[in-house]
């Protein structure tokens, strides 16, 4: 039952989305927009339930002294600081507002900055002429990089119309096709979860 | 000099030289001039430029904090844009990280431009539960949307929320996506596949996008700072992005370079060792 | 993926389309496609069932090198990491990487070799650890299970990334298994995985990460390959019924688009087609 109870709420709730969003008569019942009202409701609940769990990792890293526990001290102190101070201040408030602004946003931006490094690193490391296809790839690296910015143009107006033609046919062209093959092996995967063949999220197999 | 030292260059030159040629071109701008591609920036502008006066579009924050020098050029100049044409703006987002920021950006812009609140734009900020909730929106924009904007307050001391009922083509003229990822422009051409979608985005996203422009899917695509630029000079106001383009410039010229010498000291060292 | 069975949640004020359906675009044809795809489906799983000869799946490289990826890992003494940040408790992406999950959980658990699971949605980090431990059950090692190494550490893009950037380089696994969606963090994960000399495998349909994946990991799936592990790592024939379903509608998609592509060359302006799929 165990096994079964997950497998048959599933097929439930799937049939239920399918019929509401395809068959109008069942589009009537409204039963699909209790659902995503439910969703909704599970989704502020999530939030409760992640700080809930949240807590009870770290206050055990605490209690029980593991490496690194003081980590786990200032995190209870900061989730909880900033819980109330954004009940008290709201959105409005200049103390709320300035600890996301000063601490979320330069962090987040000096981590991402670091893709311009490594990708410079990388590219320099791997991009070898080592076959026919490796060359074309360079090569259209190279133009591509070249028409992105205004120095391209200024040395070769010709760049941008090959980048164009590069970007509108053979990339749209594979895009299209990973896009088909993504869609299919999803909707199979979905279709397996749906009929209960793949249940390696209930355990063992 | 050996060949094999010319592939194999120190990581940490090449992040010291990285950084040279990011900083440098900021304070030393070379000021070359930024052309218009028409097929991406210059489409999205003419087609964006006709929504009419009292009209209402949508903007989607789905970016968060790190895209920042990216986006927000982008979100000031579409706001400039619309304020100039008389156009409403609803702001809301996918990304929880996005609204609070998107948030910083138009506060400045609107003291720019003297837009007003709750009468020019509304800001009714992060709504959790995913496409469930859009879902609810499409239906009832103010069940979904909990009724109360990003500051709290309720949506009925807001008059622009007045003319907002139900998240469709006759409530908005357009929506534009500021995407940096996922969950991104797929909402909006699945669930309000008839309301006119625009998307601005970092430029990785751009190629993944062009087949949805051709499709039609997607009226307009804003191709990352390069577009930014570009719109800035469409709506004559030269702002952040303008300025940093001689700094992409001289990146894209670095990483040339590096890869002519890595294929150069490769294709050297592999005929020596056939010789 | 489940976009497509709620394609159409929209009101619908209009009356019914051809009797029964909802009025919305794209509503018929996503019903055919289910019935199709669902039939295609029925009529494989049944064959394979009945024990009938089942095309073979081609050999993928990187699913092959799963397997030397952990043997290389337990002769060094180093773990295996294995992550998928962005997918959802519901997401196709998730249900993907469970399958690789199982496989690679028992792997280690048969080596003995230490298994990290990195997570960026704590409510799929519960499903993994029940996985890993029943894993670990199976091949009878329930002792070796830890699950402090199955660990969430946020779902912010960026705190995610740095996190598991220091635990790579503290704990240097010598294989990183990359699994789902990924957006920008690719550059940096994968990275730092080739800067601590691991063997790196990645399975992604996010086309526009896929070019970052390949410089820097031994080992690349792209698109639907990453579907089709949990049915290649079982050898179960069910499942591998699907997979020729989808084979199956792929070769059906292509005719559509030749069709297509004749129509429009032969009669530009013709929209009948177009309007049919539409439906």
């Amino acid at each position: 039952m165990r096994k079964q109870l997950p497998i048959i709420i599933t097929m439930v709730v799937g049939g239920v989305l399918f019929l509401t969003s395809t068959f109008f008569a069942a589009e009537k019942t409204g039963l699909g927009t209790n659902i995503d009202r439910f969703q909704q409701l599970m989704a502020n609940v999530a939030f409760l339930i992640g700080m809930g769990t949240l807590f009870r990792l770290h206050y055990n890293n605490i209690r029980r002294r593991k490496e690194n526990w003081v980590f786990s001290a200032w995190f209870i102190f900061a989730m909880i600081a900033y819980f109330i101070l954004g009940m008290v201040e709201t959105n409005k408030g200049k103390n709320f507002m300035a600890l996301y602004n000063g601490i979320i946003t330069n962090t987040n931006s000096t981590i991402f900055a670091i893709v311009a490094y490594y990708i410079v690193s990388s590219a320099y490391r791997t991009f070898r002429v080592r076959s026919g296809e490796a060359t074309v790839l360079l090569l259209t690296a190279v133009v591509t990089m070249l028409a992105a910015v205004p120095i391209g143009e200024a040395i070769w107006p010709g760049f941008a119309s090959i980048r164009d033609w590069v970007q509108s046919v053979p990339n749209v062209a594979a895009t299209r096709a990973v896009a088909i093959g993504t869609f299919l092996g999803g909707y199979a995967t979905l279709l397996r979860v749906f009929t209960g063949m793949e249940r390696q999220q209930l355990g063992s197999r | 000099m050996s060949w094999e030292k010319w592939q194999n260059i120190d990581r940490r030159i090449i992040y010291l030289l990285v950084t040279l040629v990011l900083i440098i071109p900021i304070f030393k701008p070379m000021g070359l001039p930024i052309t218009v591609q028409k097929d991406l920036t210059g489409l999205f502008y003419d087609r964006f430029d006709k929504i009419p006066a009292g009209s209402i579009v949508y903007f989607d924050a789905a970016y968060s904090p790190a895209q920042d020098a990216e986006i927000t050029p982008m979100v000031k100049a579409l706001f400039k844009q619309c304020m100039k044409n008389g156009v409403k703006i609803v702001v809301g987002g996918q990304f929880e990280t996005g609204v609070p920021f998107i948030n910083i950006a138009l506060t400045q812009v609107a003291a720019e431009t003297k837009a007003k609140y709750g009468e020019d734009y509304v800001e009714i900020g992060y709504k959790p539960g995913g496409v469930a909730t859009v879902r609810v929106m499409i239906n009832d924009f103010w069940e979904g949307a909990k009724s109360t904007d990003f500051y709290g307050d309720s949506f009925n001391t807001l008059p622009l929320m007045q003319k907002v009922k139900k998240f469709d083509e006759k409530a908005f003229a357009a929506i534009v996506i500021f995407e940096s990822g996922s969950p991104g422009m797929e909402t909006w051409y699945t669930y309000t596949p008839k309301i006119p979608l625009y998307k601005a985005s970092v430029m990785v996203e751009v190629s993944g996008s062009l087949p949805y422009l051709k499709s039609g899917q997607l009226k307009g695509v804003l191709p990352g700072m390069r577009g930014a630029a570009e719109y800035e000079k469409l709506i004559k106001a030269p702002g952040a992005a303008t300025k940093l383009m001689d700094a992409q410039s001289a990146a894209h010229l670095l990483v040339i370079l590096l890869l002519v010498v890595g294929n150069v000291g490769y294709l050297m060292s592999t005929r020596r060792g056939k010789a | 993926m489940s976009y497509l069975f709620l394609m159409a949640a929209a009101a619908a004020p209009k009356g019914p389309k051809a009797g029964i359906f909802i009025n919305n675009n794209n509503v018929v044809a996503s019903f055919v496609v289910f019935v199709v795809f669902g039939f295609l489906s029925f009529y494989l799983v049944s064959r394979a069932r009945s024990g009938a000869k089942m095309p073979t799946i081609r050999k993928i490289a990187g699913l092959e090198a799963i397997d030397e990826a952990i043997g290389r890992a337990t002769e060094m003494g180093r773990p295996v990491h294995i992550s998928n940040r962005t997918g959802g408790i519901n997401d196709a992406q998730t249900f993907a990487f469970w399958g690789y999950l199982g496989y690679v959980a028992k792997t280690c658990a048969r080596y003995d070799t230490k298994l990290i699971n990195t997570v960026g949605s704590y409510l799929v980090q519960s499903v993994n650890q029940e996985i890993i431990r029943s894993a670990y059950l199976e091949v009878g090692r329930p002792d070796a299970y830890n699950p402090d190494d199955i660990r969430y550490y946020t779902n912010s893009q960026w705190a995610f990334t740095i996190a598991v950037m220091g635990m790579m380089e503290r704990e240097r696994p010598a294989a990183n298994l990359w699994i789902g969606n990924w957006l920008a963090e690719s550059m940096l994960l994968a990275e730092v995985g080739s800067q601590t000399e691991s063997i790196q495998i990645a399975a992604t349909y996010n086309i526009l990460q896929i070019p970052f994946f390949i410089t820097t990991c031994d080992f690349t799936l792209i698109g639907e390959e990453l579907y089709a592990a949990s049915a290649y790592l079982s050898k179960e024939p069910r499942l591998t019924g699907t997979i020729v379903a989808e084979d199956a509608f792929k070769l059906l998609l292509g005719a559509l688009i030749v069709v297509g592509t004749v129509v429009a060359t032969v009669s530009p302006k013709a929209k009948w087609l177009t309007n049919l799929v539409n439906q």
